[in-house]
């Protein structure tokens, strides 16, 4: 701040000053918020060309003023204020800071940042401005629909993580998800414990020229993000937003009603009709019920002792899930210090995070337990044996013979499963400026995320679900989970110019290593129960990696990265894999003829080409032979004689095991136009995975297992992405933008030598998906259903495909894909005076599903007319199509159009200034109501069409908010 | 340059730093840190090893993974309860027989009920699986056991002279499973300690595994163990002398070879060992305290089962409880399945149903239709309810869990060598007469209350009606109607054979289940049986 005030007085001096006046204004501009003059603000006529400026008192003088002359007050970094003239004589000028021009926008690469508009890779920037408004609990909702080819699934579940896919990920058995970095530190525990409000910025690295310096992580993308500091003001600065929130059931499944459950077993099982009790229960009535959202966070922002830029925040979120009996709680704490010493030589940066997040599991076997109980008995009935629950049963000796689904009431609210999870993480960074050589850095960076988990899971003693074969017994079991994860990281970094070419070298080393061990009882009242420690293999991570900017006369940049990457997964031999990537921009309009165009204001063309790795499979170490023991109370012991010995089983591995590595080429268009009116990127992108990890069978003779990883195949993606701002309206009262992105992703397995592996599970050994050369992954891999005239399927009949006469696996064919073609986010903010209203939504077309929901029950035998003869059970109402007498569950008739279009969020807000009415100190108040989970439309019947992976097998549901909250800044 | 000297200093400094991170790298080399996860040095360093990794083939025909009933699977990618391996050849060798037909509408298991399976046949699939994952297992175990490596991991004499006996037991277990293999598949992939691991196996005949399996269990008898002075559990001379009595007597079958003199030399070394009938009611063969001494002296090979310690959802879990319906309280478990019932064939071998006239007819007291009259679903419209194992124990106690019994399952006893021992006879074949033959029938008879015979009574269709009242439900069955030509063609029908109600001709290929497609999918050496 300070330059900039030197650099414009320096102007000031040139300026020339007008003495001829025949009126003249005097005053002084103040800062809003500090009360401290400002020095250098242009005062002038609009529409004229007479104007001054002010001088280091913050004061002004200018001439030649009539009556009725607007006066516009302009200064970099603030907002432009009008005055008209009055024939005043002096005048006080408020200007306020204007967040969003302050600071050169600057996006995180990792092991450094760049200004946005000198990246040369696919970069988005998502800071608070962007952000999703209304009810978000989970820091991965601030960007869901936000960014283009960003895809992020929320489940409902209260606290629950998000799945996040960039680009649709990149392997098939090795993980999709993205790495995300949390202010230098890289983390694998999930956000969860993240308070979004803690936030200040996401920059989500999509293309291999930019993530090659995460090399071996960077497959998937990168998300880095920065939480908010401390400030170097000597104000302090307080915060406090609150919010609450009716969280309702938005859609439950269709199943039979009582009275039509009747007339299905008239109909169809009429040898149970003396089953059918005279209740009229809806199970789903009785599981889900309006929970409640209070999210409250308080920060303080200030200058520690004047040299000590300090953030301190704490929030406090507690969520009753729709799902009765689910409960989440958090608290977080959030400490941020940045000091710097010697005239910035020297900056430390503490950032240290503490989260206690608290949950009660509900049982969601009770969803699938609603769905199937009989509709037509009750949910209490006195003297059960069950704690007065209803349940299905015969007296058996002393004991209960139990038959059909348990009670779901019962399921939820006799058991009592709680968690907590204590996490402490954060990083301590000390950047040292060298003493009279500034431009070389060195940053040393070390992190630390440690997760404590434990946790009780007590069933009751008469609880169903707790019996011991056919007497009453209860669970009683508890659990803890330690995780560590530590970080550290050095790097130099070296910067000059030379002439007209600007260098800037960073290279590094970085050390992570992460550390699981966990324990669980078993239930403790049986005496079979065996406790056991189970310690996870290491996983070690070490990496050595390198990155030249170079700027050429401010138009052509250039990145050269180079990462060499070592894993504890893989053999010696194949331990270490390199992985670089180049990209190279061109600033066009920075050329002189498009230089102070008013069309183009911005574009710059990037091409970008890149190598990087993936090694997280799920086995930690498989390229050795190992042996497992099995426990003397695992259940799985065998005797000789009276002695019963463990069973030591050489565990199947592969030991050429080695980095699957994907190779990205991205081309992209960054422009502004209009006066950047309107603004956004275009990237189209191909990638490559070689040496895939697939989870392959391995067949009889093999190995000592049937399936297991290793490195076959090739994937290939191909997309499209555009983001979109507009900023359709900026004046004092109104200011309207549209925020718009859509992304095409094609995946396709390139090549599985010749293999074919089914995935999608929907139970007992039944597939619905399938891995193969030619196909998106996870296609869809079903027999075509033969349907009669009317258009109802035929129970068993499949197009004999291949025409070999005989219908079997051969005549399997793809049908559709879970993968969406095309995914969209819209989102429109609009203020109008103190006003401020805000939706999004957001799209996908061409996503298709498996109603496993249906296709696991909407038949008669072993799903409505229980296996058990003294069952009836209750089903998906698709049983009036099928009208199945059992179980067709590899037909495509289950697979539908999953497109959807989600109304995510209403927000409507008003605001309040300088509520506290105090002069010293300017406030700010906002009262705001909102509506998340607004509305779906989709075809699919279904209770929501968002499931990750394609497989519709009930999910919790996703809540429909209702809010009201308020933010407060003083 | 006093400047530059400094920062060199410091950069020095930094470098000096980075290097000391390069020694970190030791840290990529991690080892297994749980209290269950060894590697093979340190796991062989343990003198116990041996032992436990033989119990692993042994359990391997009893439990599905490291945990019981299931949680850690030794096979993936099928469901841990179908993938247990007596459940999976039980299945096989009775499903498709009069003696059994199953109610549930899992996908393709009414297939195995109808003789209409396919290739992509998951139950199929599902003891292919196991049975090769035992052969590895036992390779393995044979590969890591050599003198030369005992050696260099300094094993004692005496520890070395007792894996000499585990060896032989690890080939007999391995012989097992490549016997029930050419049984239900006839070619067979095919690797021993020779080959190595990672490696796709070459395919063999069965003509050549029946040779190979001969010279074995030949060759192993010089290291087991002589007839019952092993441990309960473990097999000895005599176990392995069964298989090769199996071998010889389907050698026609197998090899198109009749090689009965040799079936009854070996059936005739069985019978004369210190192996005798159980001096028990015969329902106590199939009770949870069936480990009992009088019972151990006839069961030549079982497989154990525990209901704390020996867990799965096959094995004996699966036939107490697949065939019981509401009367699961007579048979000291917590629940029916209402699965297995037997056919109206089966039922009319026996004299009657209530065990009057043979002891041997364990069946429920009530009895619906014997005729089943849809393909699935049937349970309580039709069939025989069979009742044969129990989670009681001989003096009516209950099992020590209520959902898996204790009850062993008793692969090989000497009364099956004793029919053996009458067919041959009843065939004519010289030095088996039926005289004898009449006896050991009349031995198992008296047993079970049922009337004597005389040895006239000694035909063929009469061992094979025999082997049903003696032997029904241990998985027999399909190997003996193929055996006596009944199983495809038209010469015996039964309810649902083709998939008729009646009961119908079903063609020769049928006396061989498909090679899996999934299997021919992963190795391109083997090949799939005609007609599939």
């Amino acid at each position: 701040m300070k330059t900039i005030y030197k650099k414009l007085l320096f102007l000031f001096l040139f300026l020339p000053l007008s003495v001829l006046a025949q009126e003249s204004l005097g005053g002084i501009v103040l800062d809003s918020k500090t009360n401290q003059p400002i020095p250098g603000v242009n005062v002038s006529i609009q529409g004229t060309t007479i104007g001054t400026s002010t001088d280091f008192d913050g004061k002004f003088k200018l001439p030649k003023v009539k009556k009725g002359d607007k006066i516009v007050f302009s200064f970099i970094g603030y907002k432009n204020s009008i005055v008209t003239f009055d024939n005043q004589k002096e005048i006080t000028v408020s200007l306020a800071e204007d967040a969003n021009e302050l600071k050169e926008v600057v996006v995180q690469v990792g092991y450094g940042s760049v200004k946005k508009k000198d990246a040369t890779g696919s970069v988005a920037l998502i800071t608070a401005k962007d952000f999703n408004k209304g009810a978000i609990t989970n820091t991965e909702n601030l960007i869901n629909g936000r960014v283009a080819g960003v895809v992020v699934t929320q489940g409902g579940r209260p606290g629950d993580g998000a799945a996040i896919r960039i680009r649709g990920g990149s392997s098939l058995n090795a993980s999709n998800d993205p790495l995300v970095v949390i202010d230098g530190l890289p983390v694998d525990k999930g956000l969860s414990s993240v308070n979004p409000n803690d936030i200040e910025s996401f920059s989500i690295l999509k293309d291999a020229s930019a993530t090659a310096i995460y090399g071996s992580r960077g497959s998937n993308g990168v998300i880095l993000i920065k939480t908010k500091k401390g400030t170097k003001k000597d104000e302090i600065q307080f915060s406090f937003n609150t919010y609450t929130a009716v969280n309702s059931l938005a859609k439950k499944v269709d199943v039979y009603s009582a009275d039509e459950f009747r007339e299905i077993i008239k109909e169809f099982v009429p040898t149970r009709v003396g089953l059918l009790g005279t209740s009229n229960t809806d199970w789903q009535d009785q599981i889900f019920h309006d929970g409640l959202t209070s999210d409250n966070n308080f920060s303080v922002r200030g200058n520690l002792l004047k040299t000590v830029p300090t953030r301190l925040s704490v929030g406090y979120t507690k969520v009753d899930g729709v799902l009765k009996t689910s409960e989440f709680d958090r608290k977080t704490v959030a400490l941020s210090l940045s000091p710097s010493f010697f005239d910035n030589h020297l900056r430390l940066e503490v950032n240290a995070n503490y989260a206690y997040e608290k949950n009660r599991y509900a049982d969601e076997g009770s969803i699938s337990s609603a769905i199937a109980s009989n509709p037509t008995k009750p949910v209490y009935v006195a003297n059960s044996p069950f704690g007065g629950y209803g349940e299905t049963y015969t007296p058996t000796g002393t004991g209960y013979t139990v038959y059909g689904p348990a009670n779901p009431l019962a399921l939820l609210e006799q058991r009592n499963n709680r968690g907590a999870n204590t996490r402490y993480y954060g990083n301590a960074q000390i950047d040292y400026k060298f003493h009279f050589f500034e431009d070389l850095r060195a940053v040393v960076n070390a992190g630390i995320d440690i997760n404590e988990r434990a946790g009780t899971d007590i069933i009751d003693h008469n609880a169903r679900s707790g019996m011991n074969g056919l007497s009453l017994l209860g669970s009683n079991s508890s659990y803890w989970q330690n995780s560590e994860n530590k970080l550290l990281d050095g790097y130099l970094n070296y910067t000059h110019l030379f002439g007209n070419v600007k260098v800037d070298f960073t290279t590094g080393y970085s050390y992570q290593n992460f550390e699981d061990e966990s324990f669980s009882t078993g239930n403790t009242l049986r005496v079979d129960s065996d406790p056991d420690v189970s310690t996870q293999p290491t996983v070690n991570l070490q990496a050595y990696y390198a990155r030249m900017n170079i700027d050429l006369y401010s138009k052509y940049l250039v990145t050269l990265n180079y990462r060499r990457d070592g894993t504890s997964r893989f053999s010696e031999q194949n331990r270490w894999g390199n992985f670089p990537g180049v990209a190279v921009a061109w600033k066009v309009s920075e050329e002189s003829f498009l230089k102070g165009s008013k069309t183009i204001n911005d574009l710059k063309l990037r091409v970008g080409w890149g190598v990087t790795g993936q090694q997280d499979i799920p086995a930690k170490y498989d390229y050795f032979k190992k042996y497992n023991v099995s426990g003397v109370n695992s259940g799985a012991s065998y005797p000789f004689g009276d002695t019963y010995y463990s069973l030591a089983k050489p565990e199947g591995y592969n030991e050429t095991l080695k980095w699957e590595e994907t190779t990205t080429y991205n081309v992209g268009i960054d422009f502004g136009l209009f006066n950047n009116k309107l603004s956004g990127s275009l990237d189209a992108y191909k990638k490559i995975t070689n040496d895939l990890f697939a989870e392959v069978t391995e067949g009889a003779l093999q190995n000592f297992r049937t399936r297991g990883p290793a490195n076959i195949g090739e994937l290939t993606s191909k997309g499209i992405e555009l983001g979109l701002n507009y900023n359709a309206i900026q004046d004092d009262n109104n200011k309207l933008s549209f925020n718009f992105n859509v992304a095409y992703n094609n995946r396709e397995i390139t090549s599985l030598d010749r293999n074919e592996y089914f995935t999608g599970g929907i139970g007992l050994d039944l597939y619905s998906q399938i891995l193969k050369q030619g196909l998106s992954p996870n296609t869809f891999w079903l027999y075509q259903q033969v349907y009669d005239q009317n258009g109802f399927p035929i129970e068993g009949a499949y197009v004999d495909r291949n025409k070999d006469g005989a219908v079997d696996s051969a005549d399997k064919y793809e049908f559709h894909k879970p993968d969406a073609d095309l995914t969209m986010g819209f989102m429109t903010n609009y203020n109008y005076k103190k006003w401020d209203f805000s939706m999004a939504w957001r799209a996908s077309l061409g996503n298709y599903i498996y109603d496993n929901v249906s296709g696991s029950r909407a038949f008669l035998s072993q799903g409505i007319s229980d296996n058990n003869p003294n069952a009836i059970n209750n089903a998906p109402v698709d049983f009036s199509i099928t009208q199945f007498s059992q179980r067709k569950a590899e037909t495509d008739y289950y697979v539908h159009d999953g497109s959807w279009l989600k109304w995510d969020n209403l927000t409507i807000g008003y605001s309040f200034d300088n509520p506290l009415g105090l002069k010293a100190k300017q406030s700010s108040l906002r009262l705001y109501t909102g509506i998340q989970n607004v509305l779906v439309i989709s075809k699919y019947k279904g209770m929501d069409p968002e499931i990750f992976g394609g497989n519709d097998s009930t999910i919790y549901p996703r809540a429909r908010m209702t809010m009201l909250g308020l933010n407060f800044n003083f | 340059m006093k400047k530059i000297k400094s920062i060199k200093i410091k950069l020095f400094a930094i470098i000096g730093l980075i290097a000391l991170f390069t020694a970190c790298t030791n840290d990529m080399n991690v080892f297994p840190k749980d209290d269950d996860v060894f590697s093979s040095d340190k796991f062989f360093s343990d003198p116990n090893s041996y032992k436990e990794f033989l119990a692993k083939i042994y359990a391997g025909l009893a439990v599905t993974g490291q945990a019981g009933p299931a949680g850690n699977p030794d096979i993936q990618g099928i469901d841990e309860g179908f993938g247990q391996y007596l459940r999976g050849y039980w299945q096989l060798q009775e499903l498709p027989t009069d003696e059994a037909m199953v109610a549930w509408g899992d996908p393709t298991l009414p297939e195995l009920n109808t003789q209409t399976w396919t290739k992509d046949n998951r139950f199929v699939n599902a003891f292919y699986s196991r049975a090769f994952f035992q052969i590895a297992l036992a390779n393995e175990f044979l590969r890591e056991t050599t003198d030369e490596k005992l050696t260099t991991r300094g094993v004692t004499a005496e520890l070395k002279a007792e894996i000499k006996a585990f060896r032989a037991e690890a080939r007999f277990l391995r012989a097992l499973s490549y016997y029930h293999a050419i049984d239900l598949f006839g070619k067979v992939a095919f690797a021993t300690e020779e080959d190595k691991v990672g490696v796709k196996p070459q395919e063999k005949d069965r003509i050549y595994v029946f040779n190979y399996l001969v010279t074995e269990l030949k060759e192993m008898d010089a290291d087991l163990k002589a007839a019952r002075t092993n441990e309960y559990g473990r097999v000895d001379k005599i176990g392995a002398k069964m298989v090769l009595a199996k071998l010889y007597l389907n050698s026609l079958v197998y090899t198109n070879v009749n090689r009965d003199t040799e079936a009854l030399a070996t059936i005739n070394e069985i019978i004369a060992s210190p192996y005798k009938i159980a001096n028990v009611p015969y329902s106590n063969l199939f009770m949870a305290d069936n480990n009992r001494t009088a019972v151990q002296s006839e069961i030549i090979f079982p497989i154990l089962f525990d209901g704390l310690k020996t867990k799965s959802w096959g094995g004996t879990t699966y036939l107490v409880h697949a065939p019981c319906g509401d009367w699961n309280g007579e048979l000291g478990i917590d629940g029916g399945w209402f699965g297995l019932v037997g056919r109206k064939e089966f039922a009319a071998i026996f004299p009657d149903l209530t065990g009057a006239a043979d002891k041997r007819a364990l069946f429920n007291a009530v009895q619906g239709p014997l005729s089943i009259p849809t393909s699935s679903d049937f349970f309580k419209a039709g069939g025989l309810k069979v009742r044969k194992y129990t989670n009681l124990t001989s003096t009516g106690a209950s099992g020590s869990n209520q959902t898996h019994p204790d009850t062993d399952f008793p692969m090989f006893r000497v009364a099956d060598v004793y029919l053996m021992y009458a067919e041959l006879a009843a065939k004519g074949v010289a030095g088996a007469t039926t005289t004898a033959a009449k006896d050991y029938v009349n031995a198992l008879r008296i047993r079970a209350s049922a009337a004597q015979v005389t040895a006239a009574d000694i035909t063929s269709q009469f061992v094979l009606n025999e082997r049903v009242k003696e032997l029904y439900w241990e998985g027999h069955r399909r190997q003996d109607l193929i055996r006596f030509g009944k199983f495809s063609g038209s010469s015996y029908n039964w309810e649902w054979k083709g998939n008729v109600q009646s009961g119908t001709s079903i063609d020769d290929k049928y006396k061989l289940y498909p090679v899996p497609q999934s299997e021919l999918n992963t190795n391109p050496n083997l090949t799939q049986n005609p007609g599939y």
